[in-house]
């Protein structure tokens, strides 16, 4: 996945939360995003989602240019599998109804091929034990992996994940950033917003630093971590690393 | 005191119902001691009971019983059709059309339904030349009612959290398909209650009709009641047919609510 940002710039009232982003990123599989709460990292993620739309700029994705219309912006949804920090299942149908729903709703699947696909997924996260569970009857980590594999289900282009652990105790965090390592094993192009430098740090092979609404640094994850070039990012890091 | 008013206000804690026959046991004591009251109430009372002269008129109770009926019935059908129109439109892009939804809302919502029946009847139809009173009855129920469920139905919409939207819109669901697949089936459970409240009440204003003389339950009450002079005889039945149309409701939208139950 290769991301392009020219004057991307995003207000909420008089807050900037995107200050003017200018960047030609790398070609990349797995790429993290870290940074401060507030610094902008959720709405960046959101606008590669296709559920903010900018201000102004503009933002390519492998080379091709997204339009911020409606039917655009539908399109380009249905290609991404997007995961978020609540799970975002919805409560009223059961863990395999929430797999089969944009299946069958938004990508045109028959019902057998859409049982077949998720079945085949539910099994393979070792969930088909709760797949008629409604989500209040699941764990967090259950809930987190089935919203996992609701995305994974209708094969995305790539996926994004917006701080996917922090409603989860650390077991279940590692039941869900295992996940998230395989699929980089498997070779899925990810995007993650995280708070876990370890696993940005070992997991990702390039991380962007926001802050401000600006990336203020970027490289491959190793060097970041080890030689921060930024005052911003060395005073960051100095503060989540302290316990 | 306060030991009593918790034991009132407390649930017990797994959720579970009592047992059975605590259940009969209870209910046939409060059901009970109300009959006492009022046993003791109309044994006070100096009234020479004459049902006799009333029965004469069973086949008009029936037959305004059955009008009842088919009105609500009717205008119930209609006011589910009106309201989910206007508690969309309230939430249009649009903005004609939210205001269009605002003024009806609170138009019928502030004035009285008799008075609305009578402009309705007698301005309104009369100037697009419908002079059918069960139509014109029907048509003004329903709008009466619409105001109130779209009301019910608009707040029901927006219980539904912005992370689900979100999450529709995040899998490709169009707008249409987020109101179908998300929000209704979720909004239905959750608006049941207040909704067969508002049924059970639209089938009582049906009784106002009476003054566009539509012949229903009431107006034939009203009129067993001039020919007899039996007043509690004329209007007790009425009250008793009325509970027989809006319990069922009542017990159907408690079976519903136990079937489509889920934590949130």
């Amino acid at each position: 996945m290769q991301l392009s940002f020219k004057n991307l710039m995003k207000s909420y009232g008089s807050r900037r939360v995107l200050n003017d982003i200018t960047i030609d990123l790398p070609d990349t599989r797995a790429m993290a995003v870290i940074g401060p709460s507030g610094g902008g990292k959720t709405t960046l993620l959101r606008t590669i989602a296709g559920l903010e739309r900018p201000d102004c700029g503009q933002l390519s994705i492998d080379g091709e240019l997204l339009q911020f219309d409606d039917a655009s912006l539908l399109l380009h949804r249905r290609s991404i599998g997007t995961v978020f920090q609540a799970f975002n299942l919805f409560p009223h149908l059961t863990a395999l109804e929430n797999i089969l729903l944009p299946l069958e709703q938004a990508h045109g699947y028959r019902h057998p091929e859409a049982m077949e696909a998720a079945e085949s997924i539910l099994k393979r996260f070792q969930l088909e034990g709760h797949a008629d569970k409604k989500p209040a009857q699941l764990s967090g980590g259950q809930q987190q992996r089935i919203a996992i594999a609701r995305a994974i289900a209708i094969k995305p282009r790539f996926l994004l994940f917006d701080e996917p652990t922090s409603a989860l105790d650390p077991e279940m965090t590692s039941e869900v950033l295992d996940i998230i390592g395989e699929l980089r094993d498997e070779g899925r192009d990810l995007l993650l917003v995280t708070h876990h430098m370890g696993f940005a740090r070992t997991a990702a092979d390039y991380c962007l630093f926001v802050a401000d609404g600006r990336i203020v640094e970027n490289g491959p994850a190793e060097q970041l971590f080890a030689e921060p070039k930024s005052k911003e990012l060395r005073q960051f890091l100095g503060r989540v690393m302290r316990y | 005191m306060g030991n009593m008013l918790s034991a009132i206000l407390s649930q017990p804690e797994d959720g579970s119902a009592p047992p059975l026959l605590s259940r009969i046991v209870a209910f046939t004591t409060v059901l009970l001691l109300i009959s006492v009251l009022f046993w003791f109430a109309f044994n006070q009372l100096q009234y020479g009971w004459n049902w006799g002269a009333v029965w004469q008129y069973r086949q008009k109770f029936l037959q305004g019983w059955l009008t009842t009926l088919l009105i609500s019935a009717a205008a119930l059908c209609l006011s589910l059709l009106i309201s989910v129109f206007f508690a969309l439109a309230r939430r249009s892009r649009l903005l004609p059309l939210r205001y269009l939804s605002l003024l009806y809302i609170e138009v019928v919502r502030g004035t009285p339904l008799l008075v609305q029946i009578l402009v309705f009847f007698y301005v309104v139809a009369d100037a697009v030349g419908v002079s059918n009173r069960y139509a014109v009855g029907i048509l003004t129920l329903a709008l009466f009612a619409g105001a109130y469920l779209s009301e019910i139905i608009r707040a029901g919409i927006e219980s539904i959290g912005e992370s689900q939207l979100e999450s529709a819109a995040a899998i490709g669901l169009t707008r249409l398909q987020t109101y179908r697949f998300v929000i209704f089936p979720q909004v239905v459970r959750r608006i049941l209650p207040p909704l067969t409240g508002q049924f059970a009440s639209l089938i009582k204003d049906s009784s106002l009709l009476s003054i566009i003389a539509v012949s229903e339950f009431t107006l034939n009450a009203q009129e067993v009641n001039a020919f007899t002079f039996s007043t509690l005889e004329s209007y007790l039945p009425l009250a008793v047919g009325y509970l027989l149309l809006t319990l069922p409701i009542s017990l159907f939208s408690r079976y519903l609510e136990q079937k489509y139950r889920y934590a949130t």
